[in-house]
């Protein structure tokens, strides 16, 4: 069979596969975002709790893909979501945490100390420091992390096909099953061709939240 | 004006400030001096609640500001530091619209007061305005800072050595500038410097700070005639004497009766080391000195030594 034929043959399961697999990496993104960057954020400032919060992040990153899916099948098991896309999120969102939280974190701490105390004192409250200062300042820097943490969960899905999550890595462990070649071939390359628009397309948004003035060869 | 009350601050075990009273005039520039580590910046801090004290009270025109809200506290205080802290995402022109723009001022004002507060700093706002702060050099963006501290025309500002990131030589001439300024504006300003001839130059009085406490409370003259203490004493070392001619100006040395073959004129604020050497170089009999265009009399290089040889009598006298 041709790449032609294959790609003609299996033209609507590879769209759907691709499908689940956007879907399985946008939520526990989305999940993950949603807890990792405010927490980044909030342990800027302090200290021990920040580098307990990172350690323990660092932590969770340390344990291999399939044996985190592997130690997740009994415990999620008891509220009888041992396998399929939720322990695949749950895994990935937990994966995701580090890059978003550290990257957040690193990037509120290197808002300079000085525009910051500029803005306490010309009268900003709390929040206006936040939002006009220290967020657009930051913005690359958490966007950063949101790229790592994409390349990541579009790797870490492809793995979870083996827990019954699907996505594009069906392509691959049916590939291996059937030692089809083609098959394993056409998931492997769906899913770097993925990673790969994802990393530009987010790489191009971290420029272009650059805040004009830091854009370092752009200034006249 | 200002006035600090029996202030105390306190870190753990560790006394930043221990019982401090100051009280500054309207209009008048306290420069706070003193060694690092002797607490000016946390006294200065403290005017604008940035650090709050650990007993004692502060009074602006009056009203105890640690009973008030600190943010509306400090968007009626202007705020200039040492580094700066423009905001690097924000043009020069929103940089300074930053108080006008908490304070609600209608987005004309603004940018009316914008163009103002750069002319003022002799920065052409055609030029200035649209610009980053990575786009200007040391001596701009400490301007830029001052403009913005001024732009909602605070009566007290607070000032943490803002032209400390400056070489020397462009050092004296903003110096010179915003004296200029201060003479048209009259602002209450308290200035933390830890540079002696800074403090000479610009301060109406000098608070001197060592080890959290107040060593002595006068004009630059006084504390260099009749220093309150040892400490104080050697603080100026033994350049006093040229440190006085800083200190004083035409004003302090006038002869009312004209010279002859005097040449030239200047302002009565000008500093009597100007003066002098302007005599011993142009070796004229005097210099006359005008104030709003009518002379008001000479200094010589007599008047000018009477003034140095009395000067430290009459200090201790008074």
């Amino acid at each position: 069979m041709s790449v032609m034929e294959f790609l003609r043959e299996y033209d609507q399961s590879l769209l759907i596969a691709l499908y689940e697999h956007l879907r399985l990496v946008g939520i526990a993104l989305l999940i993950a975002a949603m807890i990792g960057i405010p927490l980044g954020i909030r342990i800027a400032r302090r200290e021990r709790i920040a580098g307990a919060t990172l350690f323990l992040l660092s932590a969770i990153q340390t344990i291999p893909n399939i044996a985190l899916f592997g130690l997740m099948i009994p415990i999620l098991a008891m509220i009888n979501r041992g396998i399929g896309p939720f322990p695949a999120t749950v895994a990935m969102v937990l994966y995701a945490l580090l890059p978003l939280t550290r990257n957040s974190y690193v990037a509120i701490r290197e808002v300079p100390a000085s525009a910051l105390d500029a803005a306490r004192g010309m009268g900003m409250t709390e929040r206006q420091i936040l939002l006009r200062v220290a967020l657009p300042l930051a913005a690359p820097g958490i966007i950063a992390g949101v790229r790592i943490a994409a390349g990541m969960s579009i790797g870490v899905a492809a793995i979870a096909a083996y827990i019954g999550a699907g996505g594009l890595g069906l392509f691959i462990v049916r590939g291996i099953q059937t030692t089809w070649n083609m098959m394993t071939i056409a998931g492997a390359a769906g899913i770097a061709l993925l990673a790969l628009v994802v990393e530009l397309l987010l790489g191009w948004a971290e420029r272009a939240l650059r805040p004009r003035g830091m854009r370092g060869e752009e200034i006249r | 004006m200002i006035e600090f009350i029996e202030v105390r601050k306190q870190y753990g075990a560790a006394v930043a400030l221990d019982g401090i009273s100051l009280q500054v005039n309207p209009g008048e520039l306290c420069v706070l001096l003193g060694p690092s580590g002797s607490g000016k910046t946390t006294l200065m801090r403290m005017a604008n609640r940035l650090v709050e004290p650990s007993s004692g009270s502060i009074r602006l025109n009056g009203r105890d500001i640690l009973a008030g809200d600190p943010v509306a506290l400090r968007r009626g205080i202007g705020y200039a530091i040492q580094s700066v802290g423009l905001f690097p995402h924000r043009t020069v022109a929103e940089n300074i619209a930053t108080t006008p723009e908490l304070i609600g001022m209608p987005r004309a004002a603004i940018e009316a007061r914008v163009d103002e507060m750069l002319a003022m700093m002799q920065l052409d706002p055609a030029r200035y305005r649209g610009r980053y702060p990575s786009e200007l050099s040391g001596g701009e963006a400490q301007r830029v800072g001052v403009a913005r501290a001024l732009a909602a025309d605070p009566p007290l500002l607070l000032m943490d050595e803002p032209f400390g990131a400056i070489d020397p030589i462009n050092r004296a001439a903003i110096r010179e500038q915003f004296l200029e300024l201060q003479r048209r504006l009259r602002k209450t300003i308290l200035f933390v410097s830890h540079d002696i001839q800074e403090a000479i130059q610009l301060a109406d009085r000098i608070a001197l700070l060592r080890d959290g406490r107040l060593e002595q409370f006068g004009s630059p003259a006084e504390l260099i005639a009749s220093p309150a203490n040892r400490f104080v004493e050697q603080f100026f070392g033994r350049d006093r004497a040229m440190l006085m001619l800083d200190a004083l100006t035409a004003a302090d040395a006038l002869d009312p009766a004209p010279a002859a073959g005097a040449r030239g004129s200047v302002p009565s604020h000008a500093p009597l080391r100007d003066l002098l050497m302007g005599l011993l170089r142009d070796g004229g009999a005097g210099i006359d000195v005008v104030d709003d265009g009518a002379r008001i009399g000479t200094v010589t290089l007599e008047s000018i030594g009477r003034r140095m040889g009395s000067g430290a009598r009459e200090e201790r006298e008074a």
